[in-house]
């Protein structure tokens, strides 16, 4: 789990969750990366890894959209540079709706408004500039139906 | 070869970075293209946690892009900065078969 802010004490727990969920969406397989420490997974395989990405855990759903930070995706769009051809998302799982929103960094986010933003959940006082991107901006991966978790 | 030697080994001291990258730029045997590749290699697989499979590369292209890495960290330059270990790791990955200089890249992250 990311060491910046706005970061959910019950992310742990379902990060895992989050890359399976992203496994059978994507068809490719999705590794924890445990030696970074501001980048949660990367997706793909041993020839060719395709995706790097954030995962972000929101207890609910903000109709305004979700906080993207600044220094976030200039970390992820810094490393795609890097390691380019990769993609890098910016990922939220948000356990009210259980729904996965995605997000590709190098997508132009300039008309979304700038604001300063309090992590809510961060025992010392932490706050940094990001943008509220609208629900709408974000590719969503709806959560497995009843049957589907049963069955 | 033994060029690239003396000025990896020099690469704790920031402040001749430019002027070595400015003597490696015209370095007659550079693949700018190949050191990209390795670089990638490198930082990819170390990302997911897997042994990178280097040994395609020459030892001059891995040197380079040795160089390359820990250059721009000790440049305080972005990403690099943002991942001490991933990319000390990274750099060291490139430079298996020489453990000295991987030594010497482990010495930024004490």
């Amino acid at each position: 789990m990311s060491s910046l802010s706005n970061d959910y004490a019950g992310s742990v727990q379902t990060e895992q969750i989050v890359l399976e969920r992203l496994e059978k969406y994507t068809g490719l397989k999705a590794i924890q990366t445990p030696i970074a420490e501001r980048i949660d997974f990367v997706l793909g395989d041993a020839k060719k890894w395709r995706v790097v990405g954030e995962i972000k855990t929101r207890p609910r759903f903000y109709p305004a959209g979700f906080f993207m930070a600044d220094k976030k995706r200039d970390v992820l769009a810094g490393w795609e540079k890097i390691c380019r051809p990769i993609i890098p998302w910016f990922v939220v799982h948000c356990l009210e709706n259980g729904t996965i929103y995605f997000r590709d960094v190098r997508e132009d986010d300039d008309e979304f408004e700038q604001t300063y933003m309090t992590n809510p959940y961060s025992t010392t006082r932490q706050s940094e500039w990001g943008r509220i991107v609208p629900i709408s901006a974000w590719k969503t991966i709806e959560p497995p139906s009843v049957f589907e978790s049963v069955f | 070869m033994d060029e690239i030697n003396d000025i990896l080994n020099g690469f704790k001291r920031p402040t001749f970075i430019a002027s070595v990258n400015n003597r490696l730029a015209s370095h007659p045997e550079r693949n700018e293209n190949d050191i990209l590749k390795a670089v990638r290699t490198s930082v990819v697989a170390t990302l997911a946690g897997e042994e990178p499979e280097l040994e395609r590369f020459d030892v001059l292209t891995r040197r380079f892009a040795f160089w390359f890495i820990l250059s721009a960290f000790a440049n305080d330059s972005e990403p690099w900065t943002d991942e001490p270990k991933l990319t000390v790791k990274s750099a060291q990955a490139l430079v298996f078969d020489t453990p000295e200089l991987a030594e010497q890249a482990g010495a930024f992250l004490l």
